[in-house]
């Protein structure tokens, strides 16, 4: 390496000729290749446990069923006011990911604070960065079951199992925010004559507010979405409907289900995007 | 009046950044603290509202020795010294009325500032105060939607909002372009003329400093090496300040 | 100035039902307050939240009861079963070859799909919505009702894991990617253009460089998300760690489900590591 550095300096003393840069160029072409062969390597191996037998016996029908329940859902069921309809079941949904949600934000708190590195002393922080990483990779499924054992099966075991799987996330972004903060404007409220605690309400809270609820709406989209999953292992909201009429084969309800969950989550997911811009942009 | 006698400044890390300053000014002055980048222009603010320590010496401000301050009466005694930094301080995503009352919150009791409910006078004087530096109408505007110059006028409200009876500027205008400085610096002038309110103010564009201040004040590696009102000061007197290199100037900028 | 002021304020709905306040001050200038929008959307959040509360009947004081049912799973959760490890591996390495295959289709097909999505590239508004709408619709649908389908029609087994991963990567790289390429700088590829290059081939040498980064750093952080996600798609019946996971709890066997997931834990840690690792070095 260090011999062509010196061919290339003595080749910039005598001035280049063109066919000599071009003897220099460097060669990227070997680690691309390296990397797509690794790419594919990965690819092969990795395929080497599928086992494509083809579709299952019903397979075509349960595609048919499928195709003809999203074109003709059960509308009764789509608009029925029980308790058993669509509607229901949806904003139960959303029951359970507002409080998770709402949970998981509070507390979230003493965790980011604990795991930011420009407030707590350094081993202390990864302590509790490690922690956070644990409750994120346990999937929220397997948290679901946990808790079951507690409040037995329906929507609060929804709504504890998402208030913990949020605590990892939204305290990894409440840290970025608290890592971000301007502490120039902690130095000017020191020149006022401010004390401690009100440099916190002044200088510290007004930066982080509007982050932290940014995040928190944010994380809501996302807990609609897992919600909605968590009913299959019995912990309320639509998931639990829509397992169980896919697997009894009702096709017509599934549609009714299925529509009604789009529908939702697109709503949503435009709706906290435009608040997001806003508080970004300030209102 | 501020008089320094044979103040000292040493930091721990052993460097001594003031050396014997000996210096008198009266209320309602408006002095520029002229030199180099690390002569001590910024330790001298700094130690009139004791974000420093002076070493050695006495420093005395309406006769009372800011050294010996502690606690309540230290932060009392900073009521009266509004501070004005370059980078503006300011809460980015508040309101620019939101910003210029947090100069009221250390007046007031625990529950009102937990809550931050601000009484209908105390708003009222921060619009005046805002109104006093011409921007009345981003009273409601968040400080990151303004331009760099307007910033620097809510932190300006900010600090008259205070009351202070001296205003310590730490290079208000080094972030701003040539036009914004020279209309900061004419804030300065006329906030100095009508509320005689005392202001010191470092700065490293000579020119600006020659043309709005009263007195300069040179300092050269901790040491006052020129003192006199701004218009006798000499070409070679402003070389001398720094060190033979050329002034630096914010150009004409109109 | 007053009138300068009002005709810059632009009202909302909101400003025509709460008037704005005109403030005037003792030396007759004036300024306009709009009304705050804190005190509606704080009613608006805490009835959201009243009304989560008796939807998901959640309490707090059940679950104070039961708790100790948790600290005690906890505790055997922490005391892993060591001798359950070789059969762990198996699982474990499957769950990694589906998020890698899956992953790789989804971003394969990916690419071309958020290409065609973005708008500052593909000039046919109506394409660039229809796409953006596929994809939205879906992300709706949890990865977890997915798999369901997937073992329904293809048959238990890894097989529906993959597609089901290759599908909800597919969503969400698309999306991404093709909002990083609406910020790209278009300005190479107009010199491009100018210096008589066909639309295709400006693209190719203008706007390919600065996509395939950041296509590359999604690809790597949805491949992060999709070894946690893949985990528990055998839940549903599509291959992987899932199953056993699902057993272990069925037969209440903590000890052994601890080993499964310190197991999870570890490699989800070392991914993330390499891919962040690989990340930074990209941007």
């Amino acid at each position: 390496m260090s011999e062509k550095i010196k061919k290339l300096e003595q080749a910039v003393d005598k001035k280049l000729t063109v066919a000599e840069a071009y003897a220099m160029r460097p060669r990227h072409w070997l680690l691309y290749t390296l990397i797509v062969l690794i790419v594919v390597g990965l690819a092969g191996w990795s395929s080497t446990t599928m086992k494509f037998e083809g579709m299952t016996v019903t397979g075509s029908e349960v595609a048919k069923g499928i195709i003809s329940g999203i074109t003709h859902p059960d509308l009764a069921l789509m608009f029925g006011t029980g308790d058993t309809g669509v509607p229901y079941l949806l904003l139960q949904t959303m029951a359970i990911a507002v409080l998770g949600t709402i949970f998981g934000a509070i507390l979230a708190i003493p965790f980011a604070f604990l795991a930011s590195t420009n407030i707590m002393s350094k081993p202390v922080a990864y302590l509790f960065r490690v922690l956070i990483l644990l409750i994120r990779t346990i999937p929220s499924l397997v948290w679901a079951l946990m808790w079951i054992r507690v409040t037995g099966p329906g929507a609060a075991c929804g709504v504890i199992t998402q208030s913990v799987c949020s605590i990892g996330m939204i305290s990894k972004m409440y840290i970025t925010a608290i890592e971000d903060l301007d502490t120039r404007i902690l130095e000017s409220l020191d020149a006022m004559g401010c004390t401690a605690f009100q440099k916190i309400r002044y200088g510290v809270i007004p930066q982080l507010t509007a982050s932290f609820i940014s995040t928190t709406i944010y994380r809501f989209d996302i807990n609609l979405k897992d919600a909605t999953t968590l009913g299959i292992v019995g912990a309320g909201g639509i998931g639990a409907s829509l397992v169980q009429c896919l697997n009894s084969r009702r096709w017509a309800m599934v549609g009714s289900f299925v529509w009604g969950l789009m529908v939702l989550v697109l709503i949503i997911e435009f709706l906290s995007t435009r608040v997001r811009k806003k508080l970004a942009q300030g209102k | 009046m501020i008089s320094f006698e044979h103040v000292y400044k040493t930091y721990p890390n052993g460097f001594t950044a003031l050396k014997d300053i000996n210096l008198n000014i009266e209320q309602g002055e408006f002095v520029a603290i002229i030199g180099l980048s690390g002569a001590g222009k910024s330790t001298i603010l700094r130690c009139i509202n004791r974000m420093h320590d002076v070493t050695r010496g006495t420093l005395t401000v309406d006769g009372v020795d800011v050294n010996t301050l502690k606690g309540k009466e230290l932060r009392r005694y900073r009521r009266n010294v509004g501070m004005i930094f370059q980078s503006f301080n300011l809460v980015s995503r508040s309101t620019a009325l939101k910003n210029v009352l947090t100069a009221d919150v250390p007046d007031m009791d625990f529950f009102r500032v937990l809550c931050g409910i601000f009484s209908k006078e105390q708003k009222m004087r921060a619009l005046e105060s805002l109104d006093k530096v011409g921007i009345l109408d981003k009273a409601y505007t968040r400080c990151d939607q303004m331009s760099g110059g307007q910033q620097q006028r809510v932190a300006l409200a900010r600090t008259l909002n205070q009351n202070p009876k001296i205003i310590l500027a730490d290079e208000p205008v080094a972030s701003l372009d040539p036009i914004t400085a020279r209309q900061v610096m004419q804030d300065f002038v006329r906030i100095n003329k009508e509320y005689n309110i005392s202001i010191l103010l470092n700065i490293h564009h000579i020119d600006l400093a020659l043309q709005y201040c009263d007195r300069v004040i040179g300092v050269r590696a901790g040491e006052i090496v020129f003192d006199g009102p701004a218009k006798t000061i000499t070409q070679e007197q402003i070389d001398f300040v720094y060190n033979g290199t050329k002034a630096p100037t914010m150009g004409d900028g109109e | 100035m007053d009138e300068n002021t009002s005709s810059v304020l632009k009202l909302t709905w909101f400003d025509k039902i709460f008037k704005p306040q005109v403030i005037t001050l003792a030396n007759g200038h004036q300024t306009i307050r709009r009304r705050s929008r804190t005190p509606l959307i704080l009613a608006l959040v805490l009835a959201a939240i009243v009304l989560s509360f008796r939807m998901t009947e959640f309490n707090f004081a059940a679950i104070a009861r039961n708790f100790d049912k948790l600290l005690d799973l906890f505790f055997k959760l922490f005391h892993p079963k060591w001798s359950y490890f070789s059969k762990v591996v198996g699982p474990l390495v499957d769950t990694v070859k589906m998020s890698i295959l899956g992953t790789l289709i989804g971003c394969l097909v990916g690419l071309p799909v958020a290409i065609l999505a973005s708008s500052n590239i593909n000039k046919n508004a109506v394409v660039v919505s229809a796409f953006r709408f596929i994809l939205a619709l879906i992300r709706t649908i949890p990865t977890l009702v997915i798999a369901l389908v997937f073992a329904l029609i293809y048959g238990l087994g890894t097989f529906a894991g993959t597609l089901a991963i290759a599908l909800f990567t597919f969503g969400i790289v698309a999306k991404m990617l093709y909002e990083s390429i609406e910020v790209i700088d278009m300005g190479p590829f107009e010199a491009m253009e100018a210096l008589g290059a066909d639309k295709f081939q400006a693209f190719w040498s203008a706007c390919m460089p600065q996509i395939l980064p950041v296509y590359l750093s999604h690809s790597l952080y949805c491949f992060e998300m999709n070894v946690r996600a893949s985990a528990i798609l055998g839940y549903v019946g599509a291959g992987g760690l899932g199953i056993m996971i699902n057993e272990r709890i069925g037969w209440r066997d903590y000890n052994g489900l601890g080993m499964v997931l310190l197991m999870l834990f570890v490699v989800v840690v070392a991914i993330e590591f390499f891919s962040e690792y690989l990340r930074k070095k990209l941007s």
